[in-house]
């Protein structure tokens, strides 16, 4: 297991169920190595978290995994490392922070989200002394306004050598510009797409991605989920 | 009893069960693995193959539906060089596993082409030609939507290769059985059926389409009524043996199509939800003639007419 990583699950209990028909990639918030053992954080945003929101402790899970490339590490010690997240996307960022911490890295968490009660994980992030940084677009917590805004100026301001980035679209599109005036050593996205096999057999995650003066569509559930963010593409 | 026998004749090559893999759901094999020895299936069915590499559609590719799958996957593949020169001789390793090699095409050269080249090529079982593909100089019908062109592909195909061909035909038509027949008198040596069945879905939010192309073809257990009905149909009307698809998720599935006619069937999107779903399907109809104490699975093909 490694940040960054997902897990492809069954949400239904019944074996014979269709209801849904696929399995839902949800990323590693959380994991043991050693112990073997794992924790997801999920939002109930249709038919399948439903059903598996509605699982007993003491059930067994059907999952594939984990599955797709994991979030690079700085080679050196004591990077100084950005977080960005929009809401869900800040799960899989704390196992990479906890990896990072490893490496002494100085990390600042930049999270954004709706409104209060979408912010996700700050005290756990704060708990491996990961400043917190924190937007929601009603105010309700932190500074009102977009994760992005000003955040080039942070980025310079920290001396900022690395960047990690997951959440919805539109947030990386907008992030997307910022990571080359930045001068960064790395910058990696988290990508996600609907997805069906997870075994890289049905061709139906696809990314784009730019590939010379061009473009190329690269599976997510192989190739990513975590992309350069240099190489992706957001041409419509 | 010994154990049964599941092992089943095809025109030019024999299966040993009558389980392959459903075009365009299982690759070229290998990204299943590690998940089961692949070599157990009866046979294995490519992705489809065009003459150029297609990057496929870019934009959403999937929609799940009750009990289904829309894909618009585009026939996202390598294209014919580069699957000859890297992925056949990785196929060829694959002890005692037939590959039928699914080929598609937009005009009726290129099938040919796909035919002849493929003809010459070492460790190929057999060719799977997909006719559910628009004619693009006939004004973008597809190939298997009627007899006569169905007919076309198939001479065209049939001129270039001794391989045994069966052809896949689409259920987006009113009379399967009549384009079954007809392609058998061109000299397909099988039918496979069915493609994916025409469907759309429409998002709330934005009013409008979910895939770029409006439609898509819908796959998974929804479609097995169907597909099974089509089978029955094409079963009464052809002598060539059948390969049944559409839904299959257990063996249970399985058995009634070979009861519906199918010599063999293809496991499609049951793949993509449960990578083991074929050895489980190979296993129950092994453990189902043991039970009934059926000798040789064969003898059930055609049962229920």
């Amino acid at each position: 297991m490694q940040p960054g990583q997902f897990v492809h699950l069954r949400v239904q209990a019944e074996a014979r169920s269709f209801d849904p028909l696929l399995r839902r990639p949800i990323s590693l918030a959380d994991f043991d190595a050693e112990q073997g053992c794992f924790d997801l954080i999920y939002q109930v945003v249709g038919r399948g978290t439903e059903i598996l929101s509605r699982r007993l402790p003491g059930e067994v899970l059907d999952i594939l995994g984990p599955i797709g490339r994991s979030f690079p590490l700085p080679g050196s010690q004591y990077p100084i490392v950005a977080l960005v997240a929009g809401g869900l996307g800040v799960p899989p960022l704390y196992p990479l922070a906890k990896e990072l911490i490893a490496k002494k890295a100085k990390i600042v968490l930049f999270l954004g989200a709706r409104s209060e009660p979408q912010l996700l994980m700050l005290d756990e992030f704060a708990a491996l002394g990961v400043e917190c940084r924190v937007f929601t677009d009603d105010g309700s917590a932190g500074r009102q306004g977009r994760v992005t805004e000003g955040l080039l100026d942070e980025l310079r301001a920290l001396q900022t050598d690395y960047l990690y980035a997951c959440g919805p679209m539109p947030m990386l599109r907008s992030l997307h510009p910022l990571i080359a005036p930045a001068h960064l050593r790395g910058a990696w996205f988290s990508l996600e797409t609907h997805m069906a096999c997870g075994v890289g057999a049905c061709l139906g995650c696809t990314v784009k991605l730019k590939e010379g003066e061009g473009t190329r569509l690269a599976l997510l559930c192989q190739e990513g989920p975590v992309f350069a963010a240099e190489e992706v593409s957001f041409d419509v | 009893m010994s154990k049964p026998d599941l092992s089943l004749q095809m025109p030019g090559f024999v299966m040993k069960n009558p389980v392959t893999t459903a075009s365009g759901t299982f690759g070229y094999g290998s990204e299943y693995a590690p998940y089961f020895d692949i070599t157990r299936l009866g046979a294995l069915t490519t992705k489809a193959l065009t003459l150029a590499p297609r990057e496929g559609n870019p934009g959403r590719r999937l929609i799940e539906t009750p009990a289904g799958l829309i894909n618009s996957i585009g026939l996202m593949n390598p294209g014919l060089d580069a699957f000859c020169r890297t992925v056949l001789p990785d196929l060829r390793k694959l002890e005692k596993l037939p590959i039928i090699v699914n080929i598609s095409g937009n005009a009726v050269a290129e099938y040919a082409e796909l035919a002849e080249r493929l003809s010459a090529e070492e460790g190929i079982a057999a060719l799977e030609v997909n006719i559910s593909c628009p004619n693009v100089k006939g004004g973008g019908m597809v190939f298997g939507s009627s007899p006569q062109s169905a007919v076309d592909v198939t001479k065209a195909v049939r001129a270039k290769t001794k391989l045994p061909i069966f052809l896949k035909l689409t259920p987006n038509v009113g009379d399967i059985a009549a384009i079954a027949e007809a392609v058998e008198a061109a000299g397909a040596d099988g039918i496979s059926l069915i493609n994916t069945v025409l469907a759309m879905a429409i998002d709330l939010k934005t009013r409008k389409p979910i895939l770029d192309a409006v439609s898509g073809g819908l796959s998974g257990p929804a479609v097995m009524p169907i597909a099974l009905r089509m089978v029955y149909q094409v079963y009464q009307r052809v002598k060539v043996p059948i390969i049944g698809m559409g839904g299959i998720s257990t063996w249970q599935d399985a058995l009634q199509f070979i009861f519906a006619g199918a010599s063999a069937v293809a496991v499609g999107t049951a793949n993509l939800v449960d990578p083991t779903a074929a050895v489980a399907i190979i296993e129950g109809l092994e453990n189902y003639c043991a039970a009934q104490k059926v000798e040789r699975l064969s003898e059930l093909i055609g049962a229920a007419h």
